[in-house]
This record gives structure tokens, sequence and C-alpha cells, in this order.
């Protein structure tokens, strides 16, 4: 269902971007200036002067997001603008180089521009599609909050900590062999980590995971009283829910790194984008 | 003056109540309006500084006072009493002038052996009790603040209800005790009574037979009575079910020349206390005065007092505002002081639909026009009212109300406060009210040519009825045996479709309900839950259908509403199983007593927080809302922030009256909060802080070269100082910011919005 018009269906922004890609490639293919279609040309100049209006006024929305108390219109409608006008850059500017590369600082503008849409494009389908993904992984079917002012993270947070600290009163009770898994899971379970493995998300070297499979194999193997049984059968529940919460986080954390991590990309190229242009402007200008 | 007077004290010190207050205890001054008249100075302040600023004056003023010293009785007459004390001497006294309050005669627990000393009546300081097991026996406001004060220094605290809840204390206190108890730091016994005490024991009565507590201290805080039997004796009258003997205008009982004033004639406040002792010597001495209150209500009756006396003028209030005819005039003035009295010229609009307003307007001379239809109005005369609506149901006007075109309209416009105090304080104009909204309820619905003969036995036998959350007002199949008024509250309707119940429609106060089943004679076609909890007008079935024979004109209005409602209730039942889900997550949630609410769809929300940070950045550093925080279901998530509910739990005890609702529906706090933090305890969705101000952003450049400010992008907490005081802080909807509020304009994916229940489920039914 649909709740809410997001950002992308903003058809007017759309439209205007169709129409800026359609006239600069009917504007590139009907003006055919002897010496080629390169920058240089009456409409070589058009498209670079447009592109370059546009890098600009993309760039813009870093400064407008933050001014709160301005109160011109959404800021949805202006991201609608950014994607859109965002994506028809790839027209202006491919257009604009008349597909002539070489070593220099003009084509280096030209690779920081593609990376810059490109970093966008991600961003536009980790907005558009992880939102939905980090809801359904942090559901109802997981998360039974406990306190109304938690959010979804913490009561798994505070779950984990529940779980610990019955782990911990349990090994007293324990036969002596459980003691290591169980330790282990205490000591060893990480949710977090270096930039890569949150960005893995993966559980598969969860020590929680190990301890409840060593817990298992130990049951299978040994012989214990009815009162160490119903014990065990607690402390297995328990590192089960602690894996499959452990295992949310690290997913949640991943979906949320994946939200972020193409602006560390998007907005320093953006400047070196911005630097590169005004020399590329002012070799074009003055070096000619 | 020069009078020969003397003050006859029982205790060994004078104001023996304040001095019992809990140490360090902040006394108000309230009401702030009314202005003090007496030589001794009182401001709001601390306990100590009162008290010590009282002692001071009455040493410089030489009053003449006598310490312990107990009255027996009072003889003789006017002129000359003679006042006999306990020890056997005599005072005599040409008037006598009453002011023991009620502190004098605590009630007390009437055990065995409760004198052995184990037992105190009052705290002086929780801090003399440390690690100690103390049993506090009592359920209001004086037993709660102490047992929590003594659990806050280390206390084991039980606490002694004699009932099953705690129902006789301010809302914020009930809520401070419910939260000690479930946080296991004050035990609680409920439906107790002591029946002995030992040395270091109590013995209580339980449903589960007798239980023995220990005890190094009981304290009694069971509440304080006028000592009827000494006011009696001494001639008071006290009226049938009053608690407070009867007084006159100036204060005087009904044996002439006595006089009562302060909480033993009804006034418990201290500043009104203070100006009736300067009244009542003023009168004494031949000189009397106006109350303090007098020149205040001259000026707000200059418009309509044309040169005669406020006296005439209350007066006349009260014999034309019916509301008002349970009062004494006393009652009036107080109650007057926080109304307003305005002249309106012919045609002038006094409240226009869709304002959020909660005040109470009532129609002094002249009438108001209503206009319910393109040449249709509704005529409410002098010495009724209108705007219930807002104050009792808490919707929006649901119309414009002008001044009638011949002639105008006085007006008196009495804030939401004042109102519910007047309808809480007296039964006739509780049931006029209910009578009036009834009336207009069935005149709106049915036809505005019904009056009230037509309505006589509907109008003798409605009653008023509460429902809690989820409770049934009225069952799916089952015969329909009354009409509902929905006075406040909101109601979802289900209908059993496929073995589900599923919600078709939400109904908020104001309307009428189950009318349909008696129209088609038929059983209910559908359940009615309340959302949250309902106050509703229950009015009897056959009545009803007994107004239709008689009057046939009705008849076709009730059949053509019949038809639209069902046209309209088929167009819903196309319902599904996740409408409904997301319905009742909703009403559970408490949207259904929200006014303007955010709810964020998670399919767009990017976890980005510029909500929270549009929110701190627009209002001095401190956010209002708490994105992560918070309910969520399918893809809706209801963040904590204020939902400016229709009647806001936060408003309901609020000493210094600091908040209060915009004509744009925000509910909202003014500068004259104190940060006691009633509200935010009383708030059960968690959406008012209390904090300093943070200090200003720091400048890059500034930080760097001077340390000015907190770092670029991070603001320390803010510290509280004398002049940074805590205040509650909580959502404004942004009604100073322009283009209105920030959150929702921030929002690059537009995935927040601030809406309605109505407007939410309306959502909800398109978009499934």
């Amino acid at each position: 269902m649909n709740l809410q018009r997001g950002f992308l269906d903003n058809r007017t922004w759309l439209w205007v971007a169709i129409i800026i890609s359609l006239a600069s490639i009917a504007a590139y293919v009907v003006h055919d200036p002897i010496g080629g279609r390169d920058g240089s040309t009456a409409v070589g100049y058009a498209l670079g002067g447009l592109s370059a209006f546009l890098v600009l006024y993309l760039s813009w929305l870093g400064i407008r997001k933050r001014r709160f108390r301005s109160s011109k219109g959404l800021r949805r409608d202006v991201v609608s603008a950014h994607v859109y006008l965002g994506l028809a850059l790839i027209f202006t500017a491919t257009l604009h180089s008349g597909f002539e590369f070489e070593w220099s600082i003009h084509t280096l503008g030209y690779v920081l521009l593609l990376l810059v849409v490109g970093s966008g494009i991600f961003g536009i389908s980790a907005y558009a599609s992880l939102p939905d993904v980090i809801s359904r992984n942090l559901s109802e079917n997981i998360v039974e909050k406990k306190r109304f002012d938690a959010s979804n993270l913490e009561q798994l947070e505070v779950d984990i900590e529940d779980i610990d600290r019955r782990l911990e009163r349990s090994m007293g009770f324990l036969p002596d062999v459980f003691r290591a898994p169980v330790q282990n899971s205490l000591e060893n379970t990480r949710l977090g980590g270096g930039l890569f493995s949150i960005l893995s998300g993966s559980s598969r070297r969860c020590a929680t995971a190990k301890a409840l499979l060593d817990v298992r194999d130990l049951i299978d193997r040994g012989h214990f009283s009815d009162e160490e049984r119903r014990r065990l059968v607690d402390v297995v529940q328990d590192l089960a829910r602690k894996r499959e919460v452990a295992a949310c986080i690290r997913r949640d954390g991943r979906y949320r790194a994946l939200l972020k991590i193409w602006l560390w990309i998007h907005v320093p190229l953006t400047s070196a984008l911005l630097l590169t242009i005004t020399a590329h402007v002012i070799l074009v200008f003055f070096y000619w | 003056m020069g009078l020969s007077h003397i003050l006859i004290e029982r205790s060994g010190q004078l104001s023996d109540t304040i001095c019992k207050y809990q140490k360090g205890k902040y006394i108000m001054a309230t009401p702030d309006s009314l202005p003090l008249r007496t030589e001794v100075k009182f401001e709001a302040d601390s306990r100590e500084s009162i008290l010590e600023n009282w002692t001071t004056r009455v040493n410089e003023l030489g009053v003449n006072v006598r310490y312990n010293s107990e009255v027996d009785t009072i003889e003789g007459a006017q002129g000359s009493f003679q006042i006999r004390l306990a020890g056997g001497e005599t005072v005599e006294a040409e008037t006598v002038v009453i002011a023991i309050g009620l502190q004098g005669n605590l009630r007390k627990m009437g055990v065995p052996d409760e004198d052995n000393g184990l037992t105190h009546y009052q705290l002086d300081d929780p801090k003399d009790y440390w690690d100690k097991d103390v049993v506090v026996v009592g359920a209001g406001d004086a037993a709660i603040e102490n047992a929590v004060a003594l659990a806050q220094n280390d206390n084991r605290v039980t606490i002694v209800n004699r009932k099953r809840e705690f129902s006789r204390a301010k809302p914020g206190n009930i809520s401070l005790i419910m939260s000690a108890i479930k946080d296991e730091q004050i035990e609680c016994v409920y439906n107790a009574s002591p029946v002995s005490v030992t040395e270091n024991t109590i013995a209580l009565k339980t449903p589960d037979g007798e239980r023995i507590l220990r005890a190094d201290r009981v304290i009694a805080r069971i509440g304080a009575i006028a000592p009827r039997k000494f006011i009696e004796a001494i001639g008071g009258v006290f009226e049938d079910g009053a608690d407070f003997p009867r007084v006159s205008e100036t204060y005087e009982s009904d044996r002439a020349g006595i006089y009562y004033i302060g909480a033993l004639a009804g006034y418990p406040l201290i500043k009104h206390c203070l100006n009736q002792g300067y009244e009542v010597i003023q009168t004494i001495a031949g000189q009397p005065v106006d109350g303090a209150d007098i020149p205040m209500l001259a000026e707000k009756f200059q418009s309509i007092a044309q040169g005669r006396s406020v006296h005439d003028v209350l007066n006349e209030i009260r014999d034309n505002v019916a509301l008002f005819k349970g009062l004494t005039i006393l009652q009036l003035r107080e109650f007057l002081l926080d109304a307003d009295v305005d002249v309106k010229t012919p045609g002038e609009t006094i409240i226009r639909k869709g304002e959020a307003g909660d005040s109470l307007f009532m129609v002094l001379k002249g009438s108001v026009d209503i206009p319910i239809g393109p040449d249709k109005t509704f005529t409410i005369n002098q010495g009724s009212f209108f705007g219930e609506m807002g104050l009792v149901m808490g919707r929006r006007r649901s119309s414009d109300a002008l001044a009638s075109q011949e002639g105008g309209a006085q007006v008196i416009e009495v804030p939401r406060t004042a109102a519910l105090k007047l309808l809480a304080s007296s039964g006739t104009a509780r049931k006029m009210m209910n009578d009036l909204i009834v009336l207009r309820k069935l005149q709106t619905f049915l036809s505005p040519d019904l009056d009230i003969r037509d309505l006589q036995e509907i109008m003798e036998s409605y009653e008023v009825v509460q429902f809690s959350r989820g409770e049934v007002l009225m069952q799916e199949g089952a015969d329909a045996d009354a009409v509902y008024v929905i006075q406040s509250g909101s109601c979802a309707i289900t209908k059993e479709i496929e073995g589900k119940d599923v919600v078709i429609n939400y109904v908020p106060a104001g309307n009428l309900l189950g009318e349909m089943a008696l129209l088609n004679n038929a059983p209910r076609n559908a359940t009615v839950r309340a959302a949250i909890g309902v106050e509703a007008i229950k009015i009897d079935a056959n009545l009803f259908k007994q107004l239709m024979e008689r009057k046939q004109k009705l008849r076709s209005v009730v059949q053509r509403i019949a038809e639209e409602r069902a046209a309209s209730a088929g167009a819903r039942s196309t319902a599904n199983d996740q409408k409904s889900r997301i319905v009742d997550f909703l009403m559970a949630n408490g949207i259904g007593e929200a006014t303007n609410a955010i709810a964020i769809d998670t399919k767009l929300c990017v976890r980005c927080d510029y909500c929270e940070k549009a929110c701190a950045e627009t209002h001095d550093g401190i956010s209002r809302l708490d994105r992560e925080a918070g309910p969520s279901y399918a893809q809706i998530h209801i963040p904590i922030s204020c939902r400016h509910c229709e009647h806001p739990h936060c408003m309901a005890d609020c000493p210094p009256n600091a908040l209060f609702r915009t004509p744009g529906g925000a509910v909202a706090v003014n500068d004259s909060c104190i940060g006691c933090g009633n509200c935010a305890r009383n708030c059960p969705y968690d959406a008012i802080t209390l904090s300093a101000k943070p200090r200003k952003r720091g400048f890059l450049l500034t930080w760097l070269l001077f340390g000015m400010g907190d770092s670029p992008g991070e603001r320390r907490p803010a510290k509280k100082t004398a002049d940074n005081k805590e205040v509650a802080r909580k959502c404004d909807l942004c009604e100073d910011v322009r283009g209105g509020p920030a959150c929702v304009r921030a929002c690059p994916t537009g995935a927040i919005i601030r809406i309605g229940p109505e407007g939410l489920l309306e959502k909800i039914q398109e978009a499934v």
C-alpha cells in the first residue's frame, strides 16, 4: 500500500528531466558543425553551461536541506528535483564531451561526474528499497516491545542483555562441560566491528551460533539428570533467541550502513567535481 | 489600625500548617491574578523563606499572640463574647474571627494504641528517615508525596490504601505512585485498613486476612475535616451535604459577630485567606472594603456596567445565566475572575468554524446566531451557552457563532479550566449542560424545530455512562435498546465479515450512535467499541421510537439519513483484514484521541533523523520528537511526539496553568511553566520532556579561536541554573515557524505526515 507520495513519485521533475535529456540529444544530433561535435561548438558550450549550472544547483541541496527555518516547500520535492535532474546530467555532460576522451583534467571532470551520479543512483536504489527491508527485519515478528519509549533496536539490545544475565546465572547450575560454550557466547558475540564487518552483516562466525551447536552436541552425547535437562532446555532456548536477535541486529547495521555509505563517496566526490569543473572552465577560457 | 485584639493559637507557633509542610516545599501563590492586600508579604517561595518573612513581619507589627491556648466554647453574643479556653480562663471579645483551617483537625486512624508514639500524622523532613521500614497510611496527595519522598531516601516504604485504586489524588501524583509501585520502590497494600499498632508493627485488615507489617514509623495522612462539633457548638450551620459552614458575603456566620475565613470557609488557598482576613477586619472596624477581586471585576464589567455597581451586575449575571444559578455570590465572584465579559456588536463573529477553542460562552444579554445551513440559523438566547463541543468533547468549533443582527450580544467567555471547575462543583450546572447537549444533538440530527417540550421524556430519562477502552457499547446482532451521544472519546465500529471483526468506521466525540437500528427496527448491524475512554449519554430506545411515532415529519428525515448511511456503510465494508489490523493498532496506541499526530511511512523513511534535527534547530536545540522510539505496525510508525490530544492529559494538573490550546489547535506551554513535571508524568505518550536550554550553537571560527560555544555539530547537554530552569518542552506544531511543522518539511523522502485520526484512517481506507 502507498500511504504517502514519496520522493520518486514527483512526475513534474521527471518530465523536466526527460525534456532536458531529449532536447540535448536532439540538439546534438541536429547540429553537425565542421570539425566534429565537441565541447567547443555552440551546442557544446550550451550543453556545458547547462551541465555546470545543474551541478551547482544540485550541490546546493547540501546547504538547502540544512536550512530548517526556511519555508520554501517540502524537502521531498527538492530531493525529487535532485534525483531526476541528476540523472539528466548523464546526457547533457556526455553530449557536451562529444565523446572525446583523453588523459586530461577535462576527462577527469567527466569521470568524477559519472562517479557522483553513479553513487547517487546507488543512493536512490538504497533509499527506495532499504527502508522497507529495515522495517521488515525489525518487525513485530522478532521485536516484542516492552517499553513504549524504546526503539525496536534498543529493545533487541535489552533482550540480549537479559539473555546474557540469565546465561551467566545458569552457568552455576550446569555441568562443567557447558561452561566453555556459554562463556564463548557471553564474551565473543560481536554485534558491530569495522566497516567491512558491518557492511557484510554476516553472522557466519557468530560466537552464539557456535555455542548453540556445541551445547546441542554436548547434550546429545551426555547423560543428565531431569533437573539439569530442564535447565539445558532454557539455555538452548536462550542461545537460539540470542543467535536470532544478534543476526537481526547485524543485518540492521548493514542496512543502515548502506543507507549512509554512498554519501561518503557522493559528497567528497562532489567537492572534487566542483573544483575540477572550476579548473576545467578556467583552462578552457584562459589557456585555450 | 490600633484595634485591641488577641490572637489565640493552639500550638506553640504561628502558621502551624505551613510549618508542618515537608521541608523545602515550594509554595505557590495562586491565583496569580488576585492582588494581595495584607501588610504581610506573600509570594511564591520555599516554605522556609515564607515562614521567616511572616515571623519577622508579625513581630514588627506587634501582634498580640497567645500561644498554646485552645478554645473550648464561645458564649455570649455580638458585642460581648466570652471565649472559654481549655485552662479555664476566659477572654472577652466583641467579635470573633475563626481562621483555624482544617489541619488542626486531622483525621485519625481510630485504632487501639494509636497514640503510642509510633504513628505520626505529618512528615517534617523525609531526610530524617534512612534505611527504615515506614508504613504510610492514606491514598491522597499528602500520603503519596510523603511515600515517594521517603522511598527516594532509601527507606522501605509500604503505602496502605483503603481502596482498590488511587483516585482521590491529583493525576500527577497518581502516576508518580503507580510508577513507584511498578518499579518496586514502594509496596502497596490495597483494600486494607489498619486495625492496631504496637511498638514496631502495624496490623492491617486485608481481603486475604490480617497482615502484620514491621514499622519503624507509621505516617497516617488520611485527610482533615472541618471540626463540625465545635463549629456547630458555636452556632455555625452546615447546609445539607456541605463540608464547610455557611457564611455571608462578608464571611459572617449564622451567629452574628462570628466570622469564618480561609479553609474553614471553603477557601484553601493562602492568598484568599490572607485577603479575607484583611476584609473581615476592615468590616469589623467599620470601614468595610470590597473584596480584592471587586476592582478587577469592575474592570471586567466596564463594558456592561453602565454605571451600575459590581454587586448589581453580579446579581444580574446570576439571575440571567442559567449555569450560574446554583452558585453563591462568593463562588460566582471567584469564578468570574477567570472569565471575560464582552459586548459584541450586531453580526460580530464570536467563534469561527474550525478553530480549536475550548472555552465556554454564556449569553448574558441579547442573542447569538449559529448558521447551520445556507439560510438556516440556530439562535442561542439570553441565559444559555454555546461552545460546549470544544469544552466537553475536545472537538474543533463545529460552526461559526455571530452576535445577533438585532442588538448584538453580551457574552461571558469562560476558559476551559474554570468551566470544568464549574461543572465539577455544581451538579445543577452539569445536568443543565448535559440536557442541552442532548437537546442540541437531537435538534441537529433530526430537526431544529424540535423543542424541549417534545423531548420532555427523553430529557428526564437519559443517563451518562462511561466505557473504558475496548468496552462494547453495542453488539452486532443484539436488540437495539438505546441511542448514544458520544460526549468524549471516540469509538471504532466493527462488523463481522467471514468470522473476523473488521473495522469499518471510526466515530469521534460529538456524534450520535445506534440510531440506525431504531429507524429500521432491526437488530444492531455492527459492533461499537470504545477506542479510548468514552463518556456517552444513553437515551432509551423506546422513548425515541415514541417520538418518531408522534412526529410524522421526523420519520421522513430519519428515513433519508438511514438510506444515506446504508450507502456509505456498503462502500466501506469492502475492508480487508490488513486494514482492520492497522486500525486496531492505531486505536490501541491512542491515535483515537489525537488531533494532530505524526505518522511515518516506514517504506519511505531512510532513518536520516532530519525530522529530529529540524525540530531541534527550530526549537532551542531540543528536539521534541523521538523518531526511532514509539510503536510501529505494518508500514506505519508512530514516533514519540505530541499528538495534541482532544482532551490533553498534560493539562489536567498544571499548577500555573501554563499549558493551553492555541487557536491553530496546538497544545503549547507558555512562559509561566515552573518545571514541576506534572504534565510529563501525566502524558501517556511520553511526549513532554523537561530540560534547560542548551548553549548557543558554536560557530567554527569563534569556537576555534576563543572556545566559544560548543564545537560545531555538537550540543552539550544543557546545564540547569537559576536562570536556565528545566521547563516542559513539547511540540508546538511550529506555529511560529513559517511554512509549518519543520519535521514534515525537512523530510527528504516525504515519509512523515502530521494528521488526525480521521485523515489517517481515510488514507488507510484508500491505500489498502
